[in-house]
C-alpha cells in the first residue's frame, strides 16, 4: 500500500511555506534580534513574517482552478471555496502583523510572530479539511497558539487570568468536542464529513446521535463564542496584548464559522430539525436558534453597561456571533452563503477596529471609553476609520456590516416562504441591532464630542494607517460592490 | 467480565474525584496516577493492548513524573500548601450540573441499539503494525500536523515560564 505524498505537499504548499517561515523567524530573532532594541526587532522580525504570508499566498494561486480534489486518505480537500478562505486568513494575519509591529508585545519577539504564524497554520488547515480528525488537530494547534498568545503580557496580571480561562474553558470545550466526535465515529463508523452524512442518511437518527451533536456543537460553540459558551471571551479579550485580541476574534472566528457550516451542512444535513416558530423539532437548528436568541440578547444587553472599548467590542462580538447564527438555522444554500459572507465583512470590520483600539490605546494611557475623549482632533484619520468599522458593525448602509446582515436576515425569512416560521428570530436580531446602535454611538461620542484632557496629537506610523486603511476600504468596497463575492461565494456554495 | 469492568471503573472514579478534592498537591498526583491507571485497565479489557500500553508509558511513566518534578521545582518538595478547599462554594452546582449530564447521557446510551451492536474489541494479531502503516498512509496529515503542534506547545511552554527580559 502506497500512498501518492505529492499531491500532498502540494495541497499544503501555504502551511508547510508558513511553518519554515515561523521557524526562521525564531532563528532569526534569536541570532540578529537580541542586539538591538525590542521596536527595531519587532520591525524586523515583522517583515519576514509578512513577506513569509506574502510567499505562503503563492501555492494557493497554483491551486485555483482545482474543483473538490480529495486527498490520499480523504484528511484534505481543495476547492475554490477553500482556496478563498485560506487568502482572507492569510491577509488578515498580515494585518495582524502589521498591527503587531507597532505595539509592546514584551521582550520575546521572535517567540511573539512564531506563535502567530503557527496559529494561521492552524486555521488554514482548519479550512483545508474535511474531516473529523484533522479538524480536531488544527483546532488545537490554533487553540494551544491563541492561549499561549494571550499570556504574553507578561508583567499584567490581567493578561495572565486571561490567558488562563481562555485555556481552561478551551480544555473543557475540547473535551466536549472530542466525547462528541467518538460518538458519532461509533455510530457511524466514519470521520469524513460526507461519509458521515451519507452513513447517517441511510442509517436515520439515533439517540446518541443527538448526545454527539450537542457535543460537536458545544465544542465548536466554545470557539465562535455564542452564549452559553461566551464567559471566556470578555476576559480573554480585555486581558489579551490588543493585536492577538484582534487575532482570536477574527481569524479564528472565521476558521471556526467555516468549520462549522461544513460540519452542519454537510455531515448532520440529516439532523436539521426546526426552529420555526411554533413548529420546534428537535435537531441542530433549534438549538442554534436559541443560543442565537441568547447571544444576540446578552451580547448587546451586556454591551451596553461596559466602560471598557475591548470588553464592549467582546460582548458585540457576541452578539456578531448571534446574527451569524441566525443564517445558519436557516439551513439553506443562501443562508450558509449569507453566513460566510458575513463572516469575511465582520472578521475585516473587527480587525480594523481592534487595531485602532490597539494604535490609539496605547498612546493614549489605557483602553476605557474616557481615554478615548477627544480623539478626533488627536488621531483624525484614525478616528474616520474608526467611525467607518463601528458603522458597519451597527449595520448602517452603505458599508458592508449592513449588506452583510441583510442578506442573513432575508436568508432566513425565505428559508420557509409561506409561514414566515423564523420571523420571530429576524425580529428579534432587528430590535437587538437597534439596541446595538446605543453603544456604538456612545463609542463615538466619547471620540467625537467630549473634549480631550490632552489635546496633543497622535503620531501613529505609516504602515499601520494603511493597513487600516485597507480594512475600511474593504468594509466599504464590500458594502458598495457586494454582488461579485455574494455571487461568487454563492456558486461555491451550492457546489459544497 | 462485569466485575472487573465494575471495578475498574470504581478505581477510575474514585481516582478522578480523589485528584481534585485532595489538599495536598503530591497526594493529588498519585490519585491521578490511580486515575490513569484504571483508564489503561479499561483499554486492556476492551482489548486495545496497544493503548493500554502506550497509556501506562505515556501518562503515568512520562506526564505524572513530569507533574511531580514541576511540583518539586517550584514549591516545597512535600507539595503542602495546596490552596484552601479545592472544591469552591458552588460545589453543588458542579455536582449538579455533572449529575444531569452524566444521567442524560445513561439514558440516551439505553435507548440506543448501538451499543449491543458494537463490535468488542480489536483481536486481530499485529495491531500496531497495522496502527504504523496507517500512520504514514491515510493520517499522515494529521500526524504532520500533531508535529507542529508540539512544536508550537514547547515554545509556548518556554515562553510562559520564561521571564521577561530586561528592556533594552
Amino acid at each position: 500500500m502506497s500512498v501518492a505524498y505529492a499531491p500532498i505537499v502540494r495541497a499544503l504548499g501555504s502551511e508547510t511555506a508558513l511553518v519554515l517561515v515561523a521557524l526562521a523567524v525564531l532563528t532569526l530573532d534569536f541570532i540578529i534580534g537580541r542586539k538591538r532594541e525590542v521596536a527595531k526587532r519587532r520591525e524586523l522580525v515583522g517583515a519576514v513574517a509578512l513577506f513569509g504570508l506574502a510567499l505562503s499566498a503563492v501555492p494557493l494561486v497554483g491551486q485555483v482552478g482545482m474543483t473538490n480534489v480529495l486527498l490520499p486518505g480523504e484528511t484534505l480537500v481543495v476547492n475554490p471555496l477553500v482556496i478563498i478562505f485560506k487568502f482572507v486568513l492569510i491577509v488578515l494575519t498580515a494585518v495582524t502583523v502589521l498591527i503587531s509591529i507597532d505595539h509592546d508585545i514584551g521582550t520575546h519577539v521572535g517567540e511573539y510572530f512564531a506563535m502567530l504564524l503557527f496559529g494561521a497554520i492552524g486555521m488554514l488547515l482548519l479550512v483545508g479539511t474535511e474531516e473529523f480528525l484533522t479538524i480536531f488537530v488544527a483546532l488545537e494547534l490554533t487553540s494551544i497558539s491563541l492561549y499561549v498568545l494571550t499570556a504574553f503580557h507578561k508583567n499584567s496580571l490581567r493578561s495572565q487570568e486571561a490567558a488562563l480561562k481562555y485555556f481552561l474553558f478551551g480544555a473543557i470545550a475540547t473535551a466536549f468536542l472530542l466525547f462528541g466526535l467518538s460518538y458519532i465515529y461509533g455510530l457511524t463508523g466514519a470521520t469524513n464529513l460526507r461519509d458521515i452524512g451519507a452513513a447517517l442518511a441511510k442509517k436515520g437518527t439515533d439517540p446518541l446521535l443527538g448526545v454527539g451533536l450537542l457535543c460537536v456543537l458545544v465544542g465548536l460553540g466554545f470557539k465562535v463564542a455564542m452564549v452559553p459558551f461566551h464567559l471566556w471571551a470578555p476576559d480573554a479579550y480585555e486581558g489579551a496584548p490588543t493585536p492577538v485580541t484582534a487575532f482570536i476574534a477574527t481569524g479564528s472566528k472565521v476558521a471556526s464559522f467555516f468549520v462549522l457550516v461544513k460540519v452542519l451542512m454537510v455531515a448532520f444535513a440529516g439532523a436539521v430539525g426546526s426552529a420555526y416558530w411554533g413548529a420546534f423539532e428537535s435537531g441542530w437548528a433549534m438549538v442554534l436558534g436559541l443560543t442565537a436568541t441568547a447571544s444576540m440578547v446578552l451580547g448587546n444587553c451586556a454591551a451596553i453597561v461596559q466602560r471598557n472599548v475591548k470588553r464592549l467590542l467582546a460582548y458585540s462580538s457576541i452578539a456578531h456571533a448571534g446574527y451569524i447564527l441566525v443564517g445558519l438555522v436557516a439551513a439553506s444554500s443562501t443562508g450558509a452563503t449569507a453566513v460566510l459572507f458575513y463572516v469575511i465583512v465582520y472578521a475585516i470590520t473587527n480587525l480594523g477596529a481592534f487595531g485602532v483600539v490597539a494604535a490609539l490605546a496605547s498612546r493614549a494611557g489605557g483602553d476605557d471609553l474616557e481615554h478615548f475623549n477627544g480623539m478626533a482632533k488627536r488621531a483624525p484619520f484614525l478616528s474616520l476609520l474608526m467611525l467607518v468599522f463601528v458603522l458597519s458593525l451597527a449595520g448602517i448602509p452603505p458599508l458592508g456590516g449592513f449588506f452583510g446582515k441583510f442578506y442573513l436576515f432575508a436568508a432566513a425569512v425565505e428559508c420557509d416562504a409561506e409561514m414566515f416560521g423564523l420571523l420571530w428570530l429576524v425580529a428579534l436580531g432587528i430590535v437587538m441591532s437597534a439596541v446595538s446602535l446605543y453603544y456604538y454611538l456612545v463609542l463615538m461620542k466619547h471620540m467625537y464630542v467630549l473634549p480631550a484632557k490632552d489635546e496633543t496629537r497622535i503620531a501613529t506610523p505609516g504602515h499601520l494607517k494603511m493597513a487600516l486603511a485597507f480594512c475600511a476600504a474593504g468594509v466599504v468596497l464590500l458594502g458598495v460592490f457586494p454582488e461579485p463575492i455574494l455571487a461568487l461565494l454563492k456558486a461555491l456554495v451550492v457546489r459544497l | 467480565m462485569t466485575i472487573v469492568f465494575l471495578t475498574l471503573s470504581a478505581i477510575t472514579v474514585l481516582g478522578a474525584l480523589l485528584a481534585v478534592t485532595l489538599r495536598n498537591l503530591v497526594h493529588c498526583l498519585l490519585a491521578l496516577v490511580l486515575f490513569f491507571m484504571g483508564i489503561a485497565g479499561h483499554f486492556f479489557l476492551l482489548k486495545a493492548d496497544f493503548l493500554g500500553a502506550v497509556q501506562i508509558l505515556i501518562y503515568i511513566g512520562a506526564v505524572a513524573v513530569l507533574i511531580l518534578f514541576a511540583i518539586m521545582l517550584t514549591r516545597n518538595i512535600s507539595g503542602t500548601e495546596g490552596g484552601r478547599g479545592s472544591l469552591g462554594g458552588a460545589w453543588w452546582l458542579g455536582v449538579g450540573i455533572a449529575t444531569t449530564l452524566a444521567g442524560a447521557m445513561c439514558v440516551f446510551v439505553r435507548r440506543s441499539d448501538l451499543v449491543s451492536k458494537l463490535p468488542y474489541g480489536a483481536t486481530e494479531e499485529g495491531v500496531v503494525k497495522e496502527i504504523g502503516k496507517l500512520l504514514v498512509t491515510d493520517w499522515v496529515v494529521p500526524l504532520e500536523i500533531m508535529a507542529v503542534l508540539l512544536t508550537a506547545a514547547l515554545i509556548g511552554a518556554v515562553v510562559i515560564a520564561l521571564e521577561e527580559e530586561k528592556k533594552r
